[in-house]
């Protein structure tokens, strides 16, 4: 028993299965937000630093998977790119901004089926920052202590975003519904 | 007021719920937009180096956590043998050992025998069959009470014997002054054999009982009884 257990795990880790299949996207991704080779490398390599407590909690569907180690590649890119600048071009203004109170009260929200395919439409045009981050909590399921560590932000900067993001879609779907009614 | 809140609360479940459903269904078609590389990378051997690393560092821990499962799941087999062996081991009477301790002193007025046991039966409804009486015994008294069971036989001779019982656990006071005390084999189990002017003694014990029986019959028909003496 104690036997076969160590060597299943010397066949073929998990790790070495997911580098070996999401490796080169995540390159790929890289390298459109550094242009550069080594650091695009380095963030595949630190990915999977930060990743590597979560493979247990990667979803088995493949296109989410895929989203899963594009995002963190794309988040590591980013800070890479940052620390190399020092300055912030991939920081958006609502980030740099105070975390206004906004209204995500959704009573005056109308509650439908299509509401569903309309929100859909909303976390579209969201930026990245706040889709990854709504993406990494509703999605992946991950706290936002979690989500801190694997795109290395602090905490407070994960609840930030993942409020204004709910507040961003309430906001914006209230609009479209006002908008609806007046035509 | 509370009403309201309800329904606050009501309504913001629900939009949770749909911004739930919608990010799932937008998080797959992103998914399903990106593009599939269409070069193939060649990693730099450094980079191949540093994944190597991270992949053995990895192998290690996943490794050591199997083992530590592995551990665990192996003691619980080998504790779950431990407990049924035991049960086995200890159900069989030839394991079960009765501990009688006594430290006889001739000139002491008595001594004090111990019988550490756990096991073993106190009275019940059940009785005691003595399938060896000697001829012209009869069954004088029953002395039984919730706790001990205690006969008594006579005859027209006035020769008596008692059965009493007593718990396995149980410490036993007997008058051995002036007395010859001996170990003898009573159904393969030590026994004491008490003798004296008065009368003569055995106390025994089974796997329910220890036993006292004492008369002024002799030794001889005294161990033809306690031989022959079922709990039932």
């Amino acid at each position: 028993m104690l036997f076969f257990a160590v060597t299943d795990i010397v066949k073929q880790s998990k790790l070495d299965a997911m580098y070996h299949e999401y490796s080169v996207v995540m390159y790929t991704v890289a390298y459109d937000v550094l242009g550069d080779k080594q650091y695009a490398e380095d963030a595949v390599h630190e990915s999977f630093l930060r990743i590597i407590d979560f493979l247990d909690r990667i979803p088995e569907d493949r296109d989410l998977r895929r989203n899963f180690f594009v995002t963190v590649s794309k988040h590591t890119a980013i800070n890479i790119y940052n620390k190399r600048k020092k300055y912030n071009e991939y920081k958006y203004s609502a980030d740099i901004t105070e975390d206004d109170p906004g209204n995500n009260n959704p009573a005056d929200i109308y509650i439908g089926r299509e509401s569903v395919q309309h929100i859909k439409g909303i976390i579209f045009k969201l930026d990245d920052i706040y889709k990854d981050v709504l993406y990494l909590n509703i999605v992946y399921g991950l706290k936002y202590e979690e989500i801190a560590r694997i795109l290395d932000i602090k905490v407070d900067t994960v609840r930030k975003r993942a409020n204004r993001a709910k507040k961003m879609v309430a906001n914006q779907l209230r609009k479209e519904q006002e908008d609806e009614k007046r035509k | 007021m509370k009403n309201a809140n309800n329904i606050d609360k009501i309504l913001d479940n629900a939009f949770e719920e749909m911004l739930s459903a919608a990010a799932f269904e937008a998080c797959r078609e992103e998914a399903a937009k990106i593009p599939v590389p269409a070069d193939k990378v060649d990693f730099s051997p450094e980079h191949k180096q540093k994944m190597s690393k991270l992949f053995a560092q990895y192998k290690r821990r996943e490794m050591l956590k199997k083992l530590a499962k592995a551990s665990k799941y192996a003691a619980c087999i080998l504790l779950a043998f431990v407990t049924v062996s035991a049960v086995t081991v200890f159900s069989v009477d030839a394991w079960r050992t009765r501990v009688l301790n006594y430290i006889y002193d001739p000139s002491a007025p008595g001594t004090e025998f111990h019988f550490d046991d756990k096991g073993g039966k106190y009275f019940s409804e059940d009785g005691l069959i003595l399938n060896y009486v000697p001829s012209g015994f009869h069954l004088e008294k029953d002395f039984s009470d919730n706790v001990n069971i205690r006969l008594h036989f006579e005859d027209d001779a006035n020769n008596y014997f008692t059965i009493v019982t007593h718990g396995l656990d149980s410490n036993i006071g007997l008058d051995t002054e002036d007395s010859v005390v001996e170990e003898i084999i009573i159904n393969g189990n030590k026994a004491i054999r008490v003798t004296n002017d008065r009368d003569n003694l055995i106390m025994w014990y089974d796997d329910n009982f220890a036993y006292v029986t004492n008369g002024n019959i002799s030794h001889k028909e005294l161990e033809k009884i306690v031989k022959n003496v079922e709990y039932k």
